[in-house]
Formats: C-alpha cells, structure tokens, sequence
C-alpha cells in the first residue's frame, strides 16, 4: 500500500528524515513512535504530499503521490488543526468534507449519528464556528472528517491528544474494529499504551531514521518503556 | 496599567511583520506619515471643502450639524468595524492583579484606537483652523471637548454593545436601529435631532459648565462598558448561537452553488471565509465602498466642470480609473488569494480536491468580484456615458486578463495570514509581491493602451483592451491547465510559508 524509497529531508542542512526504504502493506496498522522532533509529522506529510522529499519518492498503490491525487479518493487523514476551515460551523466542515466523496448531507448526518459518544452533544447543534472550540473538540471535528468517507488508508497524527478519556475509549473502539476491517492505518502517538493497543506494528523514529519496526506482541509495550526510560 | 499598556505596545511592535522586513517597515513608516498628513490636512481644510459644497454658509456651524450625523453614523460603523475582542487580558487573570484592573485595561486601551485618534486629529486641526477664530478660545475649547468626549461616548458605548451582542443579539439590533433609525427621520426632516444638537453644543460653548452633561455621559457611557466586560468576564461562549440542529437547518444562501460540485463547494467557502473574518470583510466593504467614492470624486467633482472635448483628451485617465474601479474589489482581495486559506491551506490540499478545481474556483471567485465591482460603477454610465467604452473595455481586460495574473502572482504569496485579525495597522501577509501586483495590473493595461492614444488612434487602443481580456477568455482551459501545472509546482513552498506564523 505504502511504500517509501530513499527519502531524505533536509531543513537548513540539518537531515529531519532519512528514510531509505520502508514498505507498508495494505491491512497494516502501524503505530508511529519516537520523542518530538523525531520525524513523525514530516513522514506522514511526505506521504500525504504536503512536504516535498529532498531525495527519494513516496508511492502509494506504486503510484508517486506527487504525480497524481488519485490516493486522495481512498485517504483520509487529520495531522493538526492546519486541516480544518475554522470560519466553517463542524456540521459545515464534514458536510463539505463529505461532499468531495460525493456524499449527500443525509449520508454525512447519518455518519454522525453513528459516532454519537466521540463528541458532546452540542458539538452539532450549536451554530459554533471551528475556531471557537476547544482543542479537544477541534481535533474530534477532524479525526471525524478523516473517518467520514470510510478511508482505505487512514493517517492520523496525535489523535488520542487533547480527547477526554471517553473519548479516547470510542476512537480505540472504532480504530480497532477498523482494523478489523483491514483498513491500512498509520497512527502517530507519544501513548505508548494506545498504539501498542490499536496497532499491529510498531515503527520508531529517533533523528529522523527508523531505529525499530516491529510486530505488536505481548512484550512491545515493555520494550518501547524500556527504550524511552531515561 | 501602564505595564499593560507597555505589553500591549510591545506585541504590536515585535509581531512578526515588523521585525521580517526592512523595506516593508519603511514603507509603512512612509505611508502612516502621508496618512497622518493627509487626516490633519482634512481637519485643516474641511472649512475650505464646506465653503465650496456651500458657498457662504456659517462654517462652524454646518460642521457642528454635520457631526450629529456624523456620531450617528460612527456608531454603527464602530458595532460592524471596530474590534474589541483582540484585547487580551487571558495572559495576566493568574497573576496577582485585582480583576477590576484587568477590566479597566481594555476598556482604557480602547482610547487608543484608531476609531477615536483619526477624529480626534481632525477635530483638533479644525479647532486651530476655524473654530478659535470664529469665536471666544473658552467657546472653541469646549466645542473640542464635547466632540472629544462625544468620540469616547461612543467608543465605550460600542464596547457595550458588541459584548451585549453576543447574547442578546436581537436587542443589540434594536439598539442599533435607533441611530439608524434617527438618522433617517433627520434625512427625511422627520425630526429635528441636529438643530438641538447644534444648540446644545454652542449652549456649552456659552455656558461652559454645561460640560457636564457631555462629560457625565461618557462616565456613564464607561462604566456601563464596565459594567457588560464584568458580566462577560467569565464568558466562554456558552449559549452562542444555540440553535436547532445544525445539520437539520435550511441550505444557506450560498448552497446554490452546491450544483457546480466541488468548484462550487470551494467558492462557498471562500466566500464565507470573506465574511466571516474581520480582515478579508471589512477590505471588501471598504473595496465596494471605494468604488462609488472613487465615481463621486472623479467624474462627480473632478471632472463636472469639464466639456466632453476637454474629457477626450484624458483618455489616459479615464481608462486608468476606470481599470481601478472595475478591478477594486477583486485587486483588494485577489492580494492575497491563496494566503487567506493559509490556516487550512493543509487541509485543502490532503482532501480530495483536484489542482483544477482549486484554480477554476479561485478564477470564478474573481471573475464574480469583477462583476460585482462593475455592477457599483453601473450608474456612472447612466450619468456620464462618455465612460461607458472605458469601463466596458476595462472590465473585459480585467475579466480576462487582470484575473489569471492576481492567480499567477498569488501563487507566489506565501507569507500566512491570520483572516480574522482586525485589518486596521495590520501587514501581516503584506510584502512587495502586493505593491509589484498593483503595479502591474494597473500599468500593464495602460501602457498597451498609451502607444495608441499617442498615435491619435484612442479607441483602437479600447478594443485591443477588450480583445485581449476576449482572447484571455477564449483561451481560459488552456490557462487553467498551465496554472495547475504552476500551482503543483508551488504547493509545497505555499504551505510551508502558510504554516509560519
């Protein structure tokens, strides 16, 4: 599904990510871990074509995604709140997040209906622009719009950060009934806890580079402690 | 609270703006001197101004009436215009400061608003100019004042206002109705409301202890503001707007746009973000409103006494003008045309929206501003019908030409803006990419056009105009598919300049 070739990039001569191959299978859910400033984000953001490798290429379905928006159709993807149209009400936004997968609002309504427990009530009712809600709720309008059009690859940067706990309980629920599903995930996490939880292989950066890829067991969890204990 | 007011200077003068750009800073220094000149230069020849609209009238005396409407007309401007909210005392509520000083700090910053300043400087220059030498010093002093404290009266009764809207909007509206309402009845001659006024104020003039009732005013004009900002201390917007279901509510206006699918869903957007954001708003009302002044001076006051023969031999100036009215609103805004989204520009691009329908939305957007600019100018053509080749001609270019180049220089802007900042002192974005468009979308239709009015063949030189913004037109697709190539070129270096602050 995913698959990385050479790429490097760089910032004022200093090497953000470094990355020489990396192939990611489709059904994979991958949690991405490493401390800040590892590389998570210029990783996904290579991969959704929102930052340009300095060497190297980023295929998705063997095709380049600098080359063609085809993978748009196919994934949704929520990295920071540099996502939402924050002058749109979040019934605005996932109505016209909707409407580029051809989704009718009854369809989009529907859908939040059936994620009543991720957010309070209100969320819909009030006529509240984005940039009026709280973190939490600004990152629950955007973990909903990438859900909303049943991504086959589904990127998410930090989406447990900023939840309330039930909250966090809901999108775990859905992640892993969504992996269930075989959907290709790629979920970005400093909750050990949650990714060791939700995924089914573990990727860890440090300094740009991959410095661990392994299978979720039993025993990733201590390990991922023993190697971030100072 | 001077410490408050020193922070407040501060963060103006360390954002980000001032410190990236050396020549922007001077070129703003320059621009603020001309204005401040220009303010002061208003006050001082307003008697010169009133004396030629009306010859022989009491100079003082129309003045005064005239700032009846004036304060009328400030106080509605001030509910649509003035912000309040960027005030922030969020930073200073832990520290161990009483709650009444942190209340007083942006009721007494708002003093220093441009909304009080610019008034203030021409009422003063007036004062020196005109009203010390028509009458007593202690007459001219307490008129000042009562226009002095009449400017804070509204300044904190906005302030009300403006919080008081937010939970009470339909009595805010109703509030509001009233200045609007008796500047009506005063236009009609319903009411009388400017003659006392007048009085009034020369009785405070005679008598000056009469300041008082003015000075009260103000007093309770600030503690009312007070009194609103104390109520609202602790106001997270709860309760805001609560409605019904959002998603079972009517369509707005705009789903209309709905049926030309995703290139209709970005205009939507757009156009929302326009007036839903301070800066992008209050720039297309001024843009809107800059056309029909521009059409009152110009052709109104300017060129009223001339003959139709001394006007065709200003082509050059009526094609300019003409080129700057029809491209107004959409060169105001069209400045920063891919920087507005600059907060979402992320978004825009990791969802599912083609290259195509991105440029094709912005070219639509501006093509309907450019529409609209003209549709202000309209009635210039009933009245002046020599601007009519002029207009339709700039139009065309504009249509046609004007709006791929605001594209193509745009993709160039990467400075990010933050839409929902007051746009009044505010640079953020701005760079010499904006002044080099300007430039170029004024000059470049002018100098195709000059070669042909030197060479006595004016009207050719409009044709080819509209031939070219014809052929732009024609030509469209293929632009559209060269801008995309241009746009996917860019993209990258966009969103990164876009995610600096």
């Amino acid at each position: 599904m995913i698959t990385l070739h050479q790429i490097s990039k760089k910032y004022d001569q200093q090497v953000v990510l470094d990355v020489p191959a990396l192939e990611i299978a489709s059904g994979d859910c991958i949690g991405l871990v490493g401390n800040n400033g590892a590389g998570k984000t210029t990783m996904l953001s290579v991969i959704l074509d929102l930052i340009k490798s300095n060497t190297g290429v980023a295929k998705l379905r063997g095709v380049e995604v600098h080359r063609s928006s085809e993978w748009k159709q196919y994934t949704g993807a929520y990295l920071d709140e540099n996502f939402l149209i924050t002058h749109l009400t979040p019934w605005e936004y996932l109505s016209f997040v909707g409407s580029l997968h051809g989704m009718q609002p009854a369809a989009v309504k529907q859908f939040i209906d059936s994620c009543a427990g991720f957010f309070e009530e209100g969320l819909f009712k009030r006529r509240k622009y984005i940039r009026d809600l709280s973190t939490g709720n600004k990152n629950k309008v955007g973990i909903l719009s990438a859900l909303l059009q049943k991504p086959e690859l589904l990127i998410l940067d930090e989406p447990f950060a900023s939840l309330d706990p039930t909250s966090q309980a809901w999108l775990k629920k859905r992640l892993i009934e969504l992996k269930g599903q075989k959907v290709t995930m790629i979920l970005s996490s400093h909750d050990l806890n949650h990714v060791t939880e939700v995924s089914s292989r573990v990727i860890l950066l440090e300094e740009g580079q991959v410095s661990k890829d392994l299978p979720t067991t039993q025993d990733t969890l201590a390990e991922l402690e023993n190697y971030f204990m100072v | 609270m001077l410490t408050f007011i020193w922070h407040q200077l501060l963060g103006r003068f360390r954002g980000v703006f001032w410190q990236k750009n050396l020549v922007m800073t001077i070129l703003t220094a320059m621009m603020y001197t001309y204005l401040v000149v220009m303010i002061v230069l208003l006050g001082f020849f307003a008697d010169k101004l009133i004396a030629a609209i009306l010859p022989g009238t009491d100079v003082v005396a129309f003045a005064t009436i005239s700032l009846f409407y004036y304060f009328l007309f400030d106080l509605i401007v001030r509910f649509l215009f003035q912000k309040t909210s960027g005030i922030t005392v969020q930073h200073y509520a832990l520290l161990p400061i009483p709650k009444s000083t942190l209340l007083h700090f942006p009721l007494i910053v708002s003093a220093m608003s441009l909304f009080n300043v610019v008034p203030i400087i021409v009422f003063t220059s007036f004062l020196f100019k005109e009203v010390i030498h028509s009458a007593s010093w202690y007459f001219a002093l307490s008129w000042w004042l009562v226009m002095l404290l009449m400017t804070y009266v509204n300044n904190y009764l906005n302030l009300s206002l403006r919080y008081t809207f937010r939970r009470k909007p339909v009595l805010v509206l109703l509030l509001l109705g009233l200045p609007l309402g008796l500047l009506i009845a005063e236009v009609a001659g319903l009411t009388a409301g400017a003659g006392t006024w007048q009085q009034l104020v020369y009785a405070i003039g005679y008598y000056p202890a009469l300041l008082l009732v003015p000075f009260l005013l103000l007093v309770a004009a600030y503690f009312l503001g007070y009194r609103v900002m104390k109520a609202h201390y602790y106001d997270d917007g709860a309760g805001a707007r609560s409605t019904k279901l959002a998603a079972e509510e009517k369509e707005g206006f705009w789903s209309f746009l709905h049926r030309f699918g995703t290139v209709g869903r970005m205009i939507e957007v757009e156009v929302k973000l326009i007036f839903r954001n301070t800066r992008p708003k209050v720039q297309f009302y001024m843009s809107a409103g800059m056309i029909a002044y521009l059409c009152f001076m110009v052709l109104g006051v300017g060129y009223s006494d001339l003959s139709v023969e001394e006007l065709n031999d200003k082509n050059l100036q009526l094609l300019g003008f003409s080129i700057f009215t029809s491209s107004s609103i959409m060169l105001i805004y069209g400045q920063f045309l891919f920087a507005w989204e600059s907060s979402y520009f992320d978004g825009v691009l990791a969802h599912n929206i083609a290259s195509k329908d991105i440029i094709t939305a912005k070219y639509w957007l501006l093509t309907g501003m450019c529409v609209l600019s003209s549709l202000i100018f309209l009635p210039a053509f009933f009245i002046y019908p020599l601007i009519v080749p002029y207009a339709l001609s700039a139009t065309i270019f504009n249509l046609g030409f004007s709006s791929f180049l605001l594209i193509l220089t745009g993709t160039f802007n990467t400075s990010r803006i933050e839409a929902n900042k007051s746009p009044f002192m505010n640079y953020q974005g701005t760079n010499l990419m904006q002044f080099l468009m300007v430039f170029l979308i004024i000059c470049i239709p002018l100098g195709i056009y000059w070669p042909f009015v030197e060479a006595g063949l004016s009207d050719w030189g409009l044709i080819v105009l509209a031939g070219i913004g014809v052929l732009s037109l024609l030509l469209r697709n293929q632009i559209i598919k060269l801008f995309i190539r241009l746009l996917n070129l860019r993209k990258y270096k966009m969103a990164r300049g876009f995610r600096k602050f």
